[in-house]
């Protein structure tokens, strides 16, 4: 049934414009907001939620070197963990805490301006802003105790990989917001199903050394294939076998779209079901 | 102006589809002091929450011209998480002001809500009338074309009343308001057409007085609320009759209650609870 629709008459500046500026409006609102409310919580909040992922990368980092492995694939482990988790942390952290956002923030959908997608918006840019702030401090930090960085040979490349990466993780984090906000037992699945990506994406052990037939199987993991290229992009690892950009682009479009269909399709049973 | 074409709106039950309104339509001139009244969900806050933006119809469409308040409610717009403040400064951006322009707002709504150091506390350790003053008085900061005011009655003590009266009278000069509520009273003082929403259906009525009196004929016949609103009206007028005899008060039986009259009946009604008929204590009868 077609749905119908509340239409305001705007004069003057292009409504277009205008309603770039009101949704950039709301979305920084809503960034100082959660920023605010976090702080409250404690006041070293953004600091742990920086430090956290910095501790992860440098426990598994330091275990992998304490059994004196140096090398993996060519790299020193600790390049070769720290790259392979910020990926593998850019996507977890966008499928886990992002897609609380709507129903987090719900009382705000009371103000017209506010949608539902808003929130989803400034949570994933706070988010992935913290994430890759802690993983940039965390290889300086490598960088100033151990003596090893990555050489970055291409970094263009390795600027665009992770652009395609925040866009496949940010459909992810759309079509789990949508759906999550209806069914939250869809929320605990995804969690528990994130669990086995950290085995299965190269990020501990390197995909290099499983036999080729598991390699083949795993390929199919688009997680997995950016993982490989940040690697080879930002280290210049040689990318395994059986890596495949241009599917990880691709399944990244689909999330994307995917993520975006669903959102238009509920926008309006979004807003109806706080 | 706000034009509300054929609109339908439903909600999905376990029965079927729940029709609140069908194929309404209603224009709503500009500076339009218009109440809604309708029975316990016959759909007034869904009406209310569309002509907003807030929620939209399933069939039909809302035109709107010029700047719609969000719905002011009881509960409506204050998030639990922040406090007072915070409410007022998010309140600010999204509505595009820059951090300078924020000051004189922020000032306004702390002097308005008049919540005192609860103001820099999270809302939710409000109690729900903290929270209405502050949801109003955000929305009070703004100029609106038009206000969408659902229900929002009893808020505060006889003081914030009395300023909330007074910022209703200097925006009704500038802006129309719609206002849905259960109190005739309030209504016929404060509007001037109305709206009755019934059987999913929105009648439009040019005057107030003949909207209420549309709204209680419906009511009425149905034994329910217009059967209270007729036997609370036969109370007040004799309950005035013998306030006017035993306090010897100016009022006169069947004419309108002023709050003064009305808090004196309930200083005289506490005090027969208690046994003690006749005057009651001079504490009671503050009124300001």
């Amino acid at each position: 049934m077609r749905q119908g629709m509340v239409i305001t008459v705007q004069n003057g500046e292009q409504e277009f414009i205008r309603g770039l500026k009101r949704q950039s409006s709301v979305i920084m609102a809503i960034i100082f907001k959660e920023i605010k409310v976090r702080m409250r919580t404690s006041k070293f909040a953004i600091f742990y939620v920086l430090i956290e992922p910095m501790i992860y990368i440098l426990v598994i980092a330091a275990i992998r070197y304490l059994f004196r492995t140096t090398l993996v694939d060519g790299l020193h482990v600790m390049i070769w963990i720290p790259l392979g988790i910020s990926a593998y942390l850019i996507f977890t952290r966008s499928i886990s805490k992002v897609p609380s956002a709507i129903s987090r923030n719900a009382a705000l959908l009371d103000y017209p301006q506010v949608k539902p997608i808003d929130p989803v918006i400034a949570i994933f840019i706070i988010e992935m802003t913290l994430t890759m702030l802690a993983s940039t401090a965390t290889i300086f930090l490598i960088w100033w105790f151990v003596g090893v960085a990555p050489a970055i040979p291409q970094p263009l490349e390795a600027i665009g990989l992770l652009a395609i990466l925040l866009t496949g993780s940010f459909g992810a984090a759309l079509l789990l917001a949508v759906y999550g906000t209806f069914y939250e037992n869809i929320l605990r699945t995804v969690r528990l199903l994130n669990r086995p990506m950290i085995f299965i994406s190269s990020v501990i052990f390197s995909v290099h050394q499983l036999p080729p037939k598991v390699q083949g199987y795993l390929s199919w993991n688009p997680l997995l294939q950016f993982i490989e290229y940040f690697r080879h992009y930002a280290a210049g690892q040689q990318v395994f076998p059986e890596g495949d950009l241009v599917y990880a682009s691709l399944v990244s479009a689909v999330l994307l779209g995917i993520g975006s269909i669903a959102y238009y399709a509920n926008r309006y049973t979004l807003v109806q079901s706080r | 102006m706000i034009r509300v074409e054929k609109v339908t709106k439903y909600y999905p039950t376990f029965k079927g589809l729940h029709y609140v309104l069908r194929d309404a339509s209603v224009e709503i001139p500009a500076r339009a002091q218009i109440g809604v009244l309708g029975r316990n969900g016959t759909g007034k806050s869904t009406l209310m929450r569309m002509l907003a933006g807030v929620d939209v119809p399933n069939r039909g469409r809302i035109i709107k011209w010029g700047s719609v308040s969000w719905p002011l409610g009881i509960a409506n717009g204050v998030q639990s998480q922040m406090t007072g403040r915070e409410n007022t400064r998010f309140a600010c951006r999204i509505q595009g002001l820059h951090y300078d322009e924020m000051a004189p707002i922020i000032e306004f709504v702390q002097s308005f809500a008049d919540i005192g150091a609860y103001f820099d506390e999270p809302a939710r350790v409000y109690s729900s009338g903290m929270r209405a003053r502050v949801g109003f008085a955000i929305t009070m900061a703004f100029d609106f074309d038009f206000y969408i005011i659902d229900e929002l009655t009893a808020v505060g003590d006889v003081i914030f009343k009395e300023k909330a009266r007074q910022v209703f009278q200097e925006k009704r000069l500038k802006a129309g308001f719609v206002r849905a509520s259960h109190s005739t009273e309030e209504l016929r003082a404060e509007c001037d057409s109305g709206i009755v929403i019934h059987d999913a259906k929105l009648e439009y009525w040019p005057t107030i007085d003949e909207a209420i009196d549309r709204y209680l004929s419906l009511a009425g016949t149905r034994g329910d609320g217009g059967g209270r609103e007729k036997r609370a009206r036969k109370a007040r007028r004799s309950q005035a009759h013998s306030t006017a005899n035993s306090a010897g008060d100016s009022v006169a039986a069947g004419a309108e209650p002023s709050s003064k009259d009305r808090e004196l009946r309930r200083a005289l009604r506490a005090a027969k609870r208690k046994g003690r008929p006749g005057k009651p204590d001079a504490s009671s009868l503050q009124v300001n």
